[in-house]
């Protein structure tokens, strides 16, 4: 050989080996007549020197032409190609070096002159685990595809459907078969929608960027669905659109659920409101006659008293007693619906200061009934002040009414940090939960936002029966004649408005002439 | 102390006839409905003093001392014709108590701001009422020296 060509085969970027075989009937005469520095690189030879004895002393005993991993069969595939003088495509042969990650190597062997034979060596092994990878993809992407509740639809630039996959069978009808080769259009969209639906994706295929957009679909079976229709355009090297990949979910059930949530909670809010209108207007509009009807019957007995008889007398004191009942009752609303339409927004609160003013408002009561109230710390909360002030005062107000005529009422009042939110619950509200004095024995709660602040308002009074709990939180609701304590039954109410508001719960747990506790649960932080 | 004192006149807007009746005997039972003078909404009060009308003779329908105002009336409410009243520099000296149902906080700042002398909500019982006209009688007519009149 030239040095010229020497040169070019060393310098060839591949694997050369270039093998004699002097009987061609015998594969045991084959004998190694070049190697360039590629294969010797690839075969883990060394770089420079005689192979021959490199290769005996590899193998330990007789001189091998071929490298281990060639041995098994090639002798036989390289004798022929001596023998027929043509250039055979070996294949791809598999190697791996130790501690190194398999490599490809792409084979083939050609005759030379002299009964000889090169073979070259590609190494393919990038383009192989790259080929390897796509196919890995390719097969997951199908099997989503396939798989995927989501309608997968491919379409090219013509609007022509290329793919469809299973779940677009199920939404809209038509199998594969039939879809492939139809225009998306025609297919699926209805007619009033479809001019609007063209033209939304001819945009798409000029700015070729993916949209999510909800249209109005139709199914095979004639039916409306709305969808959400998530696409991406395909493109190649050249920004060219290949195809259109969509996926399509139905959303119908969806906007459905929507649309009557939306008008469930304009209902709510609508009867909310005139509920409020109505309380509010009811209680000014109803002000009026009875303040006439207190009035002229104020007249009637200041001019007219001696002209009546002790019947007639009787008469006009009950008329007049239930004018002021009335007027307690329409008061009584009036508060009850101010608990929304008059509220302040919510600000730190020392509870300790607003109890000690009730108490301070209640002292007269207190004396008046020999009573006594134990207050322990309480916390600072976000609040609304005037309505804790309220519901302080109406519920030690009430613990200081329902005494025990044998006992002087001792009212205690208490209060713990819990570390968990309960919801606000309205239901939960009036029912009473052991659980609810336990800190603590909801798990799944205790990752919730914000602590919360547990009072407690025990008295020793007459308490009730338990089944009651949800009258006595019910507005106008009373478990008592009004003879024997005073009162419209809207105290509790207010109460639990106040606290609902606030995103607490009240309830309470009570026996018959066992006292009653009360139990109020506030958040420390209201939510912004 | 003032005993020479001519009867100071007191023109009532209302239109509810049984305030009225309610008022009238609450003054007469403090011996002040000598003067007393009712119209039933803001234009009326607005005729009576401008003397325009049923209202143009000024001897039987004489410039008052002291208006008691209702808030909600017909056709021209108390507001509107408080404001009138306050911005006409013939009129603006003339005293205004408002008299109303209402507790509503944005009527009373609103009220004061339009400049009524007092703002009072209607008691509920007659003996109340009564009272509530005893001592304007007193506040008005006997312990404050109002400028007199030019009508």
């Amino acid at each position: 050989m030239s040095l010229y060509y020497a040169d070019i085969v060393q310098h060839l970027p591949l694997g050369l080996v270039i093998w004699e075989l002097p009987d061609l009937n015998d594969i045991a005469t084959f004998r190694l007549v070049e190697v360039n520095a590629i294969a010797r690189h690839i075969f883990g030879l060394p770089l420079e020197g005689d192979l021959s004895t490199v290769l005996v002393d590899l193998k330990g005993d007789q001189a091998q032409p071929f490298p281990a991993f060639l041995q098994a069969e090639s002798p036989e595939l390289y004798a022929d190609v001596i023998r027929s003088a043509t250039m055979r495509d070996l294949g791809e042969i598999r190697y791996r070096q130790p501690q190194q990650p398999e490599q490809v190597f792409a084979v083939k062997a050609f005759p030379l002159p002299n009964q000889q034979v090169g073979a070259i060596f590609e190494d393919v092994s990038d383009r192989h685990r790259l080929e390897h990878a796509l196919r890995r993809t390719e097969q997951k992407l199908v099997v989503h595809a396939q798989k995927t509740p989501l309608a997968v639809i491919e379409w090219n630039p013509t609007l022509e459907i290329i793919d469809w996959n299973p779940a677009a069978e199920t939404l809209f009808g038509y199998s594969k078969r039939e879809a492939i080769g139809c225009l998306v259009t025609d297919l699926i969209v209805p007619p009033d929608v479809k001019v609007q639906t063209e033209q939304a994706w001819r945009r798409l295929l000029i700015r070729k960027v993916g949209t999510s957009r909800t249209n109005e679909n139709v199914t095979r079976f004639g039916d409306r669905i709305v969808c959400e229709w998530h696409t991406t355009p395909l493109v190649d090297e050249y920004s060219d659109v290949i195809s259109i990949v969509s996926l399509v979910q139905n959303i119908t059930g969806r906007k459905q659920a929507e649309a009557e949530l939306k008008q469930f909670a304009a209902q709510l809010e609508q009867s909310n409101r005139e509920l409020q209108d109505f309380a509010s207007i009811a209680s000014h509009d109803l002000q009026e006659p009875l303040r006439k009807i207190q009035a002229f019957g104020d007249r009637l007995k200041q001019k007219y008293q001696d002209a009546l008889s002790e019947e007639g007398r009787d008469y006009l004191e009950r008329m007049q007693n239930a004018a002021r009942r009335m007027q307690e009752l329409i008061n009584d609303l009036l508060s009850f619906s101010r608990v929304t339409t008059k509220a302040q927004p919510f600000a730190p609160v020392d509870l300790n200061r607003i109890v000690r003013d009730v108490l301070s408002d209640l002292e007269i009561r207190i004396q008046q009934v020999n009573g006594r109230v134990e207050l322990a710390p309480l916390p600072s909360i976000e609040a609304d002040p005037t309505q804790m002030r309220q519901l302080f005062q109406n519920v030690i107000g009430n613990a200081l009414k329902f005494y025990r005529p044998d006992q002087p009422p001792i009212v205690q009042i208490q209060s713990q940090i819990l570390p968990i939110s309960h919801p606000p619950d309205s239901l939960e509200a009036t029912q009473l939960h052991s659980d609810d004095l336990a800190p603590g024995t909801d798990p799944i709660q205790a990752a919730a936002v914000s602590p919360v602040c547990q009072i407690t308002i025990a008295d020793n009074g007459i308490g009730f029966d338990e089944k009651y709990i949800d009258r006595i939180f019910s507005v106008f609701q009373r478990l008592h004649g009004r003879h024997e304590y005073e009162g419209t039954g809207v105290g509790l109410a207010i109460c639990r408005k106040i606290v609902e508001r606030h995103g607490g719960s009240i309830t309470a747990r009570s026996a018959p002439d066992q006292g009653a506790t009360f139990i109020v649960t506030l958040p420390i932080h209201q939510v912004r | 102390m003032s005993a020479y004192r001519k009867p100071i006149t007191i023109l009532m807007a209302e239109d509810d006839e049984d305030d009225r009746i309610l008022a009238k005997e609450a003054l007469e039972e403090c011996r002040l409905a000598n003067n007393l003078h009712f119209v039933a909404n803001g234009e009326e009060l607005m005729d009576y003093l401008h003397h325009r009308g049923r209202y143009a003779d000024s001897t039987t329908s004489p410039r008052p001392g002291l208006i008691l105002l209702d808030l909600n009336m017909p056709k021209k409410d108390g507001r509107e014709a408080l404001k009138e009243i306050k911005s006409d520099a013939e009129l603006r000296r003339i005293p205004i108590v408002v008299l109303t149902t209402s507790k509503a906080e944005e009527d009373i700042y609103r009220s004061y701001d339009l400049g009524a002398t007092s703002y009072i909500a209607k008691p509920v019982t007659f003996d109340s009422l009564v009272e509530v006209m005893r001592v304007l009688g007193k506040y008005w007519f006997e312990i404050v020296e109002l400028p007199s009149d030019r009508d």
